[in-house]
């Protein structure tokens, strides 16, 4: 009996629960966490379905796929040391002379990992059992507990509905223990707690539960005793009792290990090249720090792969063959990936310095590929994307095509890897189907996911992603392409499979630009958890294996908490109201350094200092001894009992400064990357505790500590605001009186009324001294920067320039201010974006204004580059309530061409085009390819009053007042407007064309017609001849940089540019300037070609 | 127009000229026939260079073999970080510095690629290569090996050399004379020298049968302005620029200069890159509406940049100097006749085009390429005055001319066309 339990699919595997389950996922510090309590689930019953047959062996083909061979090792003389990368448990049969039981099967934890020497490492820790607590009830004494244990074990395993495993012992031990209560204040006397070790993990739920429900002892009654700990995923139970943290190193010394190999017994299970069985208890889990921070040499596989699809439908694993799939393995820290390959069907030209292999046959084609990655045995699987497309229609397709063994990708030799639903829930994402498949012992880290955790972008194509981080386009074949290309011959295949090799190679430059492996790994190792749970968990997990680590160092424990939905509120931040307007004076700003987690830490707010009502009379304590905090809760003094959440915080932000001081002295560029990672993922672990007490549906909230911690955060920001106004007066001899123009959350603005950057830095620094003075130690007021001008325009929505120096900016820093949203036109954020910098760094409101008048006046002529006015959105589903503009497109494009309509889950790029009066918005979207190639005229007031009026008058209200809307929207300026002439729709079919004058636009005269110019512009021939030529000059010029760009960026001079990358900015631009470059040559001939 | 040397001439820039234009087509086909005629040009030179024995092949007939002796004929693509690139400047367009654009981009890092019909291959030579002094757009046959890093190890590298040459067989005397650069918008600085460059022409200064033997006067460009006007970066891409008026008065002064040069000798007047003409090569001449004057004199015409012309036997090829100029920015060649001696040696007049020099998409031929090797080779509005006698394969005799901008120093090159004899001439008064 060998079930994989992987720790996050759990629910999912599940047999008879085929429905997806929700799971939650909000990362924000204090937006609340929704329900992750699905996610906590404990796992109960076994899947059966990934039980079958076993993978096939390893074969080596290539001495570079494979990893050198691992050293001659003596168990009884040497220590194998590895990095653990993944840590799972299954259930197997007890190993003699390992602790636990005796009797099978038992849970057994796997970890695996890779040794400093590259060597792959699968490591079985037998003995660890399973257990939670349940209050002891009253006259319960240690002789009761054999009874417990005997009562218990028969209910659980009569429980089961069925016992396929034959599973003879469910309870191991019922024994009393000492332990507190983490939830309350209690004084230091410990209770009486029934601890219950059980066999199996699912047990825990099954025990507490019959324990809740059905009369186990007939003398006690354990429905009113409280269950602690037991919904503790089995994985980070472990993790938390033997000191092991994600992504650490493990020692295991001699003597103490077993090595697997070919004839030992067990027989090895997986494809690592080092098997080795420990007892939980007898190997050493090292902290890292020092010497143990460093990174194996981890490989990273990065892939992608294309199907040959058909025109207009979205690949279907079942109808369209997967064509080609490009490898690159990575060895983590260096900068070249080591192996660099394509998988091709058919026959495909060579492609110097990569391997090409071809195969005839599709089957053939899956078959070696998974041997590939069996062979290279990754410890990483990435790529963009992947989990949800890459990965499911392989296993897909290679099932469809009866692909024998296709499906052992991961490293346990007997298990496949399936596909699971998942859908994630998220206030900032909004729902997310994904699919999930596990690789045992490889973590799937797909750069797609990293990206929307850990940054807001306008688009998160690959394209775009590469774009933004890289500065390189990436050329895009359309998909009615890609087919095409696979059935010419070798050639175009070896056209496709550059362009599949670069999508395989974008996602690893990608994660070495963000760093994101090294970040991950610094965050693992922080807060304890298994790498691959930050990408599919929340943020609960993190705080939650801290708390645990800290309780059990303490004794105590945590009670088990059902959510009971409520909808309790508490008060959020505070904000002081901004006086808005335009601060062309220095504006300093003083910042609270980390204010939630010093307010804890200062406060010593904690579950274990919280006094519940009542007890404050009954403990007897004094006034002395406790505090009331601002949201009238009281608490213990840390004289009486220090909280375990500040002890946490307090060595979050201990060794975030250690980080700090490591990184100014170290020298060397990878061990830089480590701790720079190191010290933001302690920053942003440090902040999610706060969150975590606040989570209305987690694990254990408590709105006293989250209530209290912006109470006191309210009172600080208005102390601040006070003491600063108080004391920097005329009265006291300062220059002006000082202003707190705005506050919030954790900073403070103030106007010192100085004129200089130093003055008002030299105050700045001042009024922190002062106010940090009057607040209890850590919590520290600094001042951190001057914003100089600075534009104040609402709550959270503001612009400066930010000063950390007097002698240069640092940054233009914006709030809130549309920039970035993904629901705009690019017009938008680039029109904002050169205000601001004209307002700001320029400090030329005038020319701003001139500027946004003139961007206006552009959009009113048609003037615009169409990439300007391009909106995009995703089809998500095609049946959408409300008639949305982008679906309705879809269907129009559909009508016209199905092989190049966008498809679901495509995004629709549009643009809004004129049409008759009340003609709804969803109506006027229009295919921009299609208005540029019939000059559809735009809708200038659309994108003047519905996108840009707005923000415009947003930013330059606090500088123009009131007459802001009449300079701005209806100046001058927006008098001329050109009104294209469509070719397409509407009146265009009645129109006929007539000759006329290029100088004056009149009609031409009888006998003139075929001429440029009419009778009376005649004379000025030279002079208009060169202005039509200068136009055409531009055109030219633009024409040749931006056909050569793409030449450039496809990467070769003699075949043809087929990109269609709607996302890059030449994409419109080359296709417009085709037609301007024609009109105008049409024009300048009329005047003759020049000939002698 | 009496008593010059007679001298037989025939305007070979048909292929230059426009008669259609179809701007849907792309630049891949302007490479594509530029491979495919250099190497019909250079297979035969290579066998007669290397022989037998080294078999010419694709890329993609070496299927990645190593080791593999070979000649590979394909176009050369540079790697550049710093190339200018539209994408960076729209990116770049609304943070407020951009970057200033570069005299000169090219850098040791960059990397030499070459490409066939229908791969590419990185080089690496070493020294010999001289990379730096190679630029993109060049066809050549280079023979070596690939090795396991993907590289191919360039041995020996071959050129075009432009071709055979006709032998010269020119009267005594005739001469030609070149000048570039008149920059009409700054012509007040210099109107004196102009002045006396007429009466020089017409032979006025007591150097009448100097005048006679000249036959024929070429105006290499940027004759109304030889420097851009100053774009004003905005959102919008379009960007209609009101043509100054000052230019339309600088083109009716060039008019009764050329008409007063024309009376005395035949004049052939190039378009720039400055001037009012098309952007892209090859230039358009100038339509005939902007010269009224001039073009009533049969002595006088506008042509095409480039301009092939044939003197009696005298083959004379020369541009504006954008081919020169482009290929400053992108290598590492230190001096205009360098640049100019190598696009002889490679047999092409402007290898950057299209890649860093504007150029019509041609799609069934590439008029570039030097399929005869010139006699007069020149380039017009270069830093300073430099000529030598370039000795090509078989002793093709090539006399190479970088002329200066006559606004910047005052002088025209005066080319013997019998010898090939070349000097300067410099109009500068001396102001106090």
């Amino acid at each position: 009996m060998d079930a994989k339990r992987k720790f996050n699919g759990n629910g999912m595997a599940n047999g008879h629960s085929k429905k997806p389950r929700t799971y939650d996922d909000d990362d924000d510090m204090g937006g609340g966490f929704e329900s992750e309590l699905a996610a906590f689930e404990a796992m109960d019953d076994l899947d059966q379905t990934q039980l079958l047959g076993e993978g096939p062996e390893i074969q080596q083909t290539s001495e570079r796929w494979s990893r050198a061979p691992p050293p001659q090792l003596n168990p009884a003389e040497d220590r194998l040391i590895f990095q653990q990368l993944d840590v799972e448990n299954y259930l197997g049969q007890p190993l003699p002379g390992m602790p636990g039981a005796q009797l099978g099967p038992v849970p057994v934890v796997r970890m695996f990992g890779v040794t400093m020497e590259g060597n792959s490492v699968c490591c079985h820790v037998h003995g660890f059992c399973p257990y939670f607590y349940i209050v002891a009830p009253s006259n319960f004494e240690e002789r009761h507990c054999a009874e417990l244990h005997e009562a218990l074990g028969k209910k659980v395993i009569a429980d089961m509905r069925s016992n396929k495993d034959n599973v003879q012992e469910a309870v191991l031990a019922v024994e009393l223990v000492q332990r507190q209560n983490m939830h309350g204040y209690q004084g230091d006397a410990k209770q009486t707690y029934i601890k219950i070790t059980v066999t199996l993990p699912r047990f825990v739920a099954a025990a507490s539960r019959l324990l809740k429900t059905t009369i186990i002892m007939s003398s006690f009654d354990f429905q009113d005793c409280r269950a602690f700990e037991n919904n503790i995923d089995f994985d980070i139970r472990f993790m938390v009792d033997t000191q092991v943290v994600g992504c650490n190193w493990i020692e295991l010394p001699p003597g103490v290990w077993r090595l697997r190999g070919r004839n030992s017994k067990p027989a090895p299970e997986s494809r690592c090249q080092l098997e080795v069985d420990v007892a939980y208890d007898q190997f050493i889990s090292h902290e890292p720090e020092g010497e143990w921070s460093k990174v194996a040499p981890l490989r990273i596989l990065s892939f992608d792969i294309e199907c040959a699809g058909r025109k207009g439908i979205f690949p279907e694993a079942k109808v369209d063959p997967v064509i080609q799939i490009a490898n690159m393995v990575i060895r983590q820290g260096e900068t070249e990936p080591f192996i660099r390959n394509v998988f091709t069907l058919k026959e495909c030209a060579p492609i110097i310095g990569s391997q090409v292999l071809c195969f005839a046959q599709e089957t053939q084609l899956l078959d070696k590929w998974a041997a590939f990655v069996r062979e290279v045995d990754p410890d990483i699987l990435t790529g963009y994307n992947i989990n949800n497309f890459d990965v499911p229609y392989l296993l897909n397709r290679a099932a469809h095509l009866k692909v024998k063994n296709f499906e052992y990708l991961g490293r346990i030799k007997n298990i496949r890897s399936v596909i699971k639903e998942q859908v994630l829930q998220s206030k900032q994402m909004g729902r997310r189907e994904n699919q999930y498949v596990n690789f045992e012992g490889r973590v799937p880290f797909d750069l797609f996911f990293v990206l929307l955790r850990d940054y807001k972008l306008r688009s998160y194509t690959l394209n775009a992603v590469s774009y933004h981080f890289l500065q390189e386009q990436k050329e895009d074949v359309h998909h009615s392409i890609i087919t095409d290309l696979q059935n010419g011959d070798e050639q175009t295949r070896r056209r496709l499979a550059m362009y599949c090799l670069k999508d395989a190679y974008l996602p690893l430059r990608l994660l070495g630009k963000l760093m994101a492996i090294v970040n991950y790994m610094e965050m693992a190792r922080v807060t304890g958890v298994p790498l691959e749970s930050l990408l599919t968990r929340g943020q609960q997990i993190k705080v939650l294996s801290q708390l645990l680590r800290k309780a059990k160092t303490r004794g105590f424990i945590m009670p088990s908490y059902t959510s009971s939905g409520s909808d309790e509120q508490y008060e959020g931040a505070t904000v002081i109201e901004p006086k808005r307007g335009y601060y062309a004076d220095p504006i300093s700003t003083l910042d609270f350094a980390s204010l939630y987690p010093s307010i804890m830490m200062a406060h010593n707010l904690c579950y274990t200092t919280l006094l519940l009502p009542g007890a404050k009379d009954k403990l007897g304590l004094t006034d002395d001894q406790v505090e009331r905090t601002p949201a009238n809760n009281l608490f213990v003094k840390a004289e009486l009992r220090r909280g375990l959440l500040p002890e946490i915080l307090e060595s979050l932000l201990a060794a975030r400064k250690r980080a700090k001081n490591d990184l100014k002295v170290e020298q060397d560029p990878f061990k830089r990357q480590v701790l720079d990672g190191r010290q933001l993922a302690l920053k942003i672990s440090a902040n999610s505790v706060y969150g975590f007490t606040g989570a209305q549906v987690g694990k254990l909230p408590c709105l006293e500590i989250s209530g209290s911690v912006t109470a006191y955060g309210r009172t600080m920001i208005e102390l601040t605001k006070n003491e600063v106004e108080s004391h920097y007066t005329r009265a006291n001899g300062y220059e002006n009186d000082a202003f707190v123009i705005y506050g919030d959350t954790d900073s403070v603005m103030v106007n010192f009324g100085v004129k200089t950057l130093e003055r008002s830095m030299e105050l700045g620094r001042e009024a922190a001294d002062l106010v940090s003075s009057k607040f209890v130690r850590p919590i520290k007021l600094e001042f951190e920067k001057v914003y100089y001008p600075y534009l104040l325009i609402n709550k959270k929505r503001y612009a400066g320039l930010y000063f950390t120096k007097p002698d240069k900016y640092d940054k233009m820093d914006c709030k809130g201010i549309e920039t970035v949203r993904r629901d705009n036109s690019p017009l938008v954020a680039n029109l904002m974006n050169s205000c601001l910098q004209k307002l700001l760094i320029e400090r030329d409101p005038d020319g701003a204004v001139d500027y946004a008048k003139q961007v206006i006046a552009d959009l009113l002529c048609n003037r615009i580059d169409i990439s300007q006015l391009v909106i995009t959105k995703e089809l998500a589903k095609t049946d959408y309530a409300a008639k949305q503009a982008h679906v309705e497109l879809a269907a129009k494009m559909k009508k016209r061409d199905a092989g190049t309509a966008p498809k679901l889950g495509d995004r629709v790029p549009y643009v809004i085009c004129a049409a008759a009066k009340n003609t709804p918005a969803y109506q006027k979207a229009e295919d921009p390819l299609y208005v540029l190639e019939n000059s559809v005229p735009i809708d200038a007031n659309y994108y003047l009053e519905q996108q840009l009026s707005k923000p415009l008058l947003r930013i330059f209200e606090p500088i123009l007042g009131d007459k802001a809307e009449s300079v701005l929207l209806k100046g001058e300026h927006t008098r001329t407007r050109t009104v294209v002439t469509s070719k397409v729709g509407g009146l265009a079919g009645f129109m006929t064309k007539k000759a006329s004058c290029i100088g004056c636009k009149s009609l031409m005269p009888k006998g003139y017609e075929d001429r440029a110019l009419c009778p009376h512009c005649e004379p000025k021939m030279s002079e208009l001849y060169q202005k039509e030529l200068a136009a055409k000059q531009g055109l030219e010029e633009t024409f040749s940089r931006l056909w050569t760009e793409c030449q450039r960026c496809q990467g070769s001079l003699h075949e043809e540019v087929i990109c269609s990358n709607r996302d890059c900015p030449i994409f419109y631009m080359r296709q417009k300037v085709r037609m301007d470059l024609s009109t105008q040559q049409g024009r300048v001939q009329r005047f003759g070609l020049p000939e002698w | 127009m009496a008593n010059r040397l007679s001298c037989a001439y025939e305007n070979l820039s048909s292929s230059y000229l426009l008669t259609t234009t179809d701007y849907q087509k792309q630049f891949c086909h302007l490479y594509t026939h530029r491979l495919a005629e250099m190497t019909r040009l250079l297979t035969p030179l290579a066998l007669k260079e290397w022989g037998t024995q080294v078999p010419i092949m694709k890329l993609c007939e070496l299927r990645g073999e190593q080791n593999v002796q070979c000649i590979i004929i394909g176009t050369i693509y540079k790697h550049q970080a710093h190339k200018p690139s539209i994408l960076r400047d729209i990116s770049e367009e609304n943070q407020l510095a951009p970057q200033p654009q570069r005299q000169n981009y090219s850098e040791p890092e960059d990397k030499l690629i070459l490409e066939d019909e229908l791969q590419r291959v990185r080089l690496q030579g070493g020294e010999f290569l001289e990379s730096h002094k190679l630029a993109t757009g060049i066809v050549c046959a280079v023979k070596g090996d690939t090795d396991s890093e993907g590289f191919f190890n360039v041995e020996k590298i071959l050129f075009l050399e432009s071709g055979p040459q006709k032998p010269l067989t020119v009267k005594l005397n005739s001469k030609l004379i070149l000048i570039s650069g008149l920059d009409q918008l700054q012509s007040h600085n210099f109107v004196d020298a102009l002045n006396m460059f007429q009466y020089w022409l017409s032979g006025c200064f007591d150097n009448k049968s100097e005048a006679q033997s000249q036959v024929r006067l070429i105006v290499a460009g940027n004759s109304v302005r030889s420097s851009a006007m100053a774009h004003v970066p905005t959102l919008q891409v379009a960007r209609h620029q009101a043509n100054a008026n000052d230019t339309v008065q600088a083109i009716s002064q060039l008019d009764s200069w050329f008409a007063s040069w024309a009376k005395a000798i035949h004049v052939d007047v190039m378009p720039g890159a400055y001037d009012p003409a098309n952007f892209m090569l090859p230039q358009q001449p100038f339509h005939k509406c902007m010269f009224p004057l001039a073009a009533q004199l049969s002595s006088f015409q506008s042509v095409t940049n480039p301009y092939i012309c044939r003197l009696d036997s005298a083959l004379v090829v020369g541009t504006a100097g954008q081919n020169i100029a482009d290929l400053l920015r992108s290598t590492a060649l230190d001096s205009s006749l360098e640049a100019l001696r190598c696009t002889l040696k490679w047999g092409h007049v402007a290898p950057t085009a299209p890649d860093t020099l504007a150029c019509y998409p041609y799609i069934s031929s590439d008029p570039f390429i030097m399929k005869e090797c010139p006699h007069v080779y020149f380039a017009g509005n270069c830093e300073k005055f430099e000529t030598d006698l370039h000795v090509g394969s078989g002793g093709k005799r090539t006399r190479l001319v970088c002329l200066p901008s006559f606004s910047k120093t005052q002088s025209v090159a005066v080319i013997d066309l019998a010898t090939l004899d070349c000097r300067q001439i410099k109009f500068s008064v001396e102001t106090e």
